[in-house]
């Protein structure tokens, strides 16, 4: 094996390969950074330009620029706010409380240190397990699938602290925004009123962008009050200091090993892996409240959760050949247009390729972290930009990334839409988080559901018969008992709720 | 006399406006392109149709003297693309991908599609793909004739995945299995991959769909094919008996892809693309790139695009009203 | 204004909201439980949100706590301004173009976000529509629309 991978990083320090590498972390980087352009339309436009490349080449691209993407993807989170997608989120959450401080460099560089302790780690894994590992998904069919999306939305709906009735609202809410556009199963149009667009459903970026960004551009419009000026804050120290590098690592190990775990399961990967891992990081700390004001732990953990569920997801890519997640199918057709399958018999019959591929990764995560760290203090001195000029960036870069979504004006209007509802909801102290939950999670139900029903007759006996799905239920049933009775007790200890 | 001259002069005006309306077609016709061509593609980037897209538009350079370039609009089963081609102005510059579902299909399960066939002038067809049966490798049947015997004789039910209600894969099952009188159940997944997986997994018994998407999976010892359910024995799979073989002879679903425009486009203009584009798929690089994705080239003229998706609209209706997916 | 009394309304509308997405819901075909069909899932989502929004009016006690600030009158219009604008912005920017309908739009933002004086605005909108054209257009491949002008 360390034949293979000593063969590997020979062939990738070739000067095609690595210029290949740096190329697709260079353009992930970068399509990370700006909001609405994500890896996996970046990546299929990229595709016939890989013609130009030997296949090898052309994957340690492809594969640069999804992981890449990860590294780049929680800048605006911290910064501004605003996320590009949905595994960033999260990030909004401590990150940007964290920048408000003056601590936006040290959120910053948690995140490519988390991102590359993750990516190196799952890397490990991906090597040792690839092909033991890749039949764990398959055991997930539909009503696997659906017992862990339930699961999914429990565990992940109250994430921020609102009062569950006002969490589980927003999860309803953003089911129901999931439920407009074509239904999956029967090719039916629901709720478009009369609206072409709105067949093709809503798109997630224009609606996050919507939600977080243009809703605090609105919340700056209604009394145009500057933030607190960082003009002061010194170079040195944006970087994080010493005792914040320690708090580091073990979210990111944590974050690595959830997010790994995660992304080898079908569904969406990155998103609840980093919404997981949040979650995880709360329950483990010894001050659970400080969460959600700016903690180092909140942004150091989602962001290496959601570059482990990358990594964990091109398990069943090389070790199978089947794509779980929209990233690795645009991958598997590089694959495909340069001739090769991955799976089993790659690894054996192609294996300097495997190994290429994964030494490419290892170097691609440290030209990635060296890319990321010096561009820390760039970054973080966009804060010391005046709020009134700061907000027509952020306009504008929405507005391009909404209209670049589907190359329609559509997305605009969904993203102003968003933004307004965003705005009230910040009025009457509603955290959008959950929605988004609901909204990516729902839809999976409702087709998971449907399907499962179809495969079992209409009975709902093998969703608890059937071991994985039972247990799962049981762990979803176990932990909202648990829920109700600490309310219950803490209800007891403080009778009546004045906060609310 | 005056009226002669005034008759006269109107009629020379009349004239040199003929004269200059019709230089104005030639030149048109002449400079046409003038500017890069917008080619739509309502589905997804890195997708089938997405790859083809960008083959086409790779391989165009050599015979358009500008370039084609791919946008993606996407949603709503390509209804959202479609709805903004036939919106674009009929000049020649937008011409959008479709297949035949988008016509066929769709009209019937979606209320108020944003656009009808009536809406666009076909041009060219490029490629075709055909929908395949497969199943897990470790499943007992090792062809179809064995998955027909066992399921009569021990009265099982075939569970089949497929991409979506009302698509070709699941149309073609669902006339298969009416055929050959076998017990099934559709269980719909979010396109083809999702379908394939399952499959792999051993949660659903049969996988349909089409033999491109398919092949990799076959390659790498997670499929094996049963049958194709067309007329024609596919590219992909030669060994594998197809519905001519088995005395099927009405049975052949294929997604065609094929170029439209706007209606209102000019004659001219949809001659010289339809001829161009003629030579872009018999170009050997197109042949080659289109090989690597193994999708097999199908050309078909504008005329022969439309009498195919009428007839097919025609079939699809009844299918879909006697499955039980419409009233 | 009082606080808790926007929940209320909040509420208040989204059960109504709710309540209209129960009815069409409801038109289309709902089937079963053991074989749901398309009306099935919104019918449900629609109905627990409108049980828990009409818990939510009930249970949020109307207070005279006051909430944050608010920017009053002239905040709102500014916000109804900036979002009849960009819904303008978004209609005319496949006419115009990007460059130019951005540029202009650009101008209003500085200008609506408090920006004094008019040099500083046009120089900074100049140069950062023709950046994002640069880094979008021309890098990374965004077909944005060229409109009348392009280059």
């Amino acid at each position: 094996m360390f034949e293979g991978l000593f063969e590997g990083f020979q062939n990738v320090l070739t000067l095609n390969n690595l210029f290949a590498c740096f190329i697709g972390c260079f353009v992930g980087t970068l399509v990370g950074v700006l909001p609405g352009l994500g890896p996996v339309p970046t990546m299929g436009l990229l595709l016939p330009f890989t013609f130009m490349l030997d296949p090898t080449g052309a994957i340690i691209m492809l594969a640069g620029i999804f992981y890449g993407a990860m590294y780049g993807g929680s800048t605006t989170s911290i910064l501004l706010n605003l996320p590009g997608e949905a595994a960033s989120v999260v990030t909004c959450l401590d990150g940007h409380e964290m920048a408000k401080k003056g601590r936006a460099g040290a959120a910053l560089a948690a995140s490519a240190i988390g991102s590359w302790i993750a990516g190196t780690l799952g890397l490990v894994g991906l090597m040792f397990f690839a092909v033991a590992l890749s039949k764990v998904a398959l055991l997930f069919g539909p009503i696997e699938c659906f017992a862990i999306t339930v699961l999914g939305i429990f565990l992940l709906g109250n994430l921020s602290g609102n009062k569950p009735s006002r969490s589980f609202l927003m999860v309803f809410i953003g089911i129901l925004f999931g439920c407009i556009g074509t239904d999956k199963t029967t090719g039916m149009s629901r709720f478009t009123f009369g609206s072409a667009d709105l067949i093709g459903g809503i798109d997630l970026v224009p609606m996050i962008m919507g939600l977080f960004g243009i809703a605090d551009v609105l919340m700056f419009l209604e009394n145009r009050k500057e933030n607190p000026s960082l003009a002061s804050v010194k170079f040195r120290d944006l970087y994080p200091k010493k005792e914040e590098l320690k708090r580091i690592i073990k979210p990111s190990l944590r974050g690595t090993v959830v997010g790994f775990l995660i992304g080898l399961l079908p569904g969406p990967a990155a998103v609840i892996s980093s919404f997981a891992s949040y979650k995880l990081e709360k329950k483990v700390s010894s001050n659970p409240d400080a969460f959600g004001t700016g903690v180092i732990e909140g942004v150091a953990g989602p962001e290496s959760a959601n570059n482990g569920a990358a990594v964990g997801s091109m398990v069943p890519l090389l070790g199978l050949g089947i794509p779980f997640a929209p990233a690795t199918a645009v991958l598997l057709s590089g694959f495909m247009i340069h001739g090769i399958t991955p799976g089993p018999l790659f690894i054996r019959d192609n294996s300097l390729m495997f190994w290429t591929i994964i030494a490419s990764m290892y170097i691609g995560n440290v030209i990635l972290v060296l890319l990321n760290l010096p561009l820390v203090g760039l970054f973080a001195s966009v804060l010391k930009i005046k709020t009134r000029i700061l907000m027509p960036i952020i306009v504008l870069v929405c507005l391009i990334g909404a209209y670049g979504v589907n190359n329609s004006v559509f997305g605009i209007f969904v993203m102003v839409f968003f933004g307004l509802v965003g705005y009230l909801f910040k009025k009457v102290n509603l955290d959008p988080s959950p929605l988004i939950v609901g909204f990516i999670l729902g839809p999976m139900i409702e087709i998971y559901t449907r399907q499962s029903l179809v495969l079992t007759n209409g009975s709902f006996l093998p969703f608890i018969t059937k071991p994985i799905s039972g247990s799962l239920f049981l762990i979803a049933l176990l932990l909202s008992v648990l829920t109700i009775m600490r309310n219950i007790a803490k209800k007891r200890n403080t009778p009546c709720d004045k906060k609310y | 006399m005056m009226k002669m001259r005034k008759i006269g002069l109107l009629l020379m005006i009349g004239m040199l406006c003929l004269q200059l309306f019709t230089f104005n077609i030639e030149v048109a016709a002449k400079n046409y392109p003038t500017k890069p061509i917008q080619l739509i593609c309502p589905w997804a980037a890195g997708g089938s149709t997405d790859l083809l897209c960008r083959t086409l538009a790779k391989v165009a350079p050599k015979y358009f003297p500008e370039p084609i370039v791919v946008i993606n609009r996407t949603g709503g089963a390509a209804a959202v693309g479609l709805g903004d081609a036939k919106r674009a102005k009929a000049d020649g510059y937008t011409i959008v991908i479709a297949s035949n579902p988008p016509f066929v299909s769709q009209p019937y399960l979606k209320k108020n599609l944003p656009y009808s066939l009536n809406d666009f002038t076909s041009i060219i067809g490029l490629s075709k793909e055909i929908c395949t049966m497969a199943v897990n490798t470790e499943s007992p049947w090792e062809n179809i004739d064995q998955l027909i015997e066992d399921a009569k004789k021990n009265n099982k039910t075939i569970t089949f995945g497929h991409s979506g209600v009302g698509l070709f894969p699941h149309l073609a099952a669902e006339s298969f299995f009416k055929a050959t009188g076998v017990q099934a159940r559709g269980v719909v997944f979010d396109g083809d991959g999702p379908a394939i997986t399952a499959a792999i997994g051993g949660h659903i018994d049969v996988v349909i769909a089409t033999a491109n998407g398919l092949v990799q999976q076959v390659k790498a010892g997670n499929l094996k094919a049963l049958v194709t359910l067309a007329q024609k024995r596919s590219m992909s799979f030669p060994d594998i008996p197809c519905m001519k073989d088995m005395g099927y002879d009405d049975i052949d679903f294929n997604i065609w892809k094929y170029l439209l425009v706007p209606k209102g486009t000019s004659d001219e203009i949809v001659k010289y693309l339809h001829d161009n584009f003629k030579k872009v798929i018999e170009d050997p690089e197109f042949i080659a790139g289109m090989n690597k994705m193994e999708m097999e080239i199908g050309y078909l003229t504008g005329k022969e695009i439309d009498n195919k998706l009428n007839k097919e609209y025609k079939l699809v209706g009844n299918m879909l009203k006697e499955l039980g997916f419409i009233k | 204004m009082l606080g808790k009394q926007k929940e209320r309304i909040f509420f208040a509308v989204i059960a109504v909201i709710a309540l209209l997405f129960m009815i069409i819901s409801i038109s289309y075909e709902i089937g079963t439980i053991s074989s749901p069909q398309g009306g099935f899932f919104p019918l449900v989502a629609s109905t627990v949100i409108f049980i828990l929004s009409l818990y939510l009016f009930i249970s949020t006690r109307p207070t005279t706590e006051q909430t944050s600030q608010t920017g009053g009158m002239t905040g709102l219009r500014r916000i109804f301004l900036f979002i009849i604008v960009t819904l303008i912005y978004a209609v005319f920017l496949e006419r115009l173009g990007f460059l130019v309908s951005t540029f202009i739009y650009m101008i209003f933002l500085l200008k609506v976000m408090g920006q004094p004086g008019w040099r500083f605005a046009v120089l900074f909108s100049l140069i950062s529509v023709i950046f994002c054209w640069i880094c979008f257009q021309k890098w990374l491949g965004v077909p944005l629309p060229t409109g009348i002008v392009s280059f």
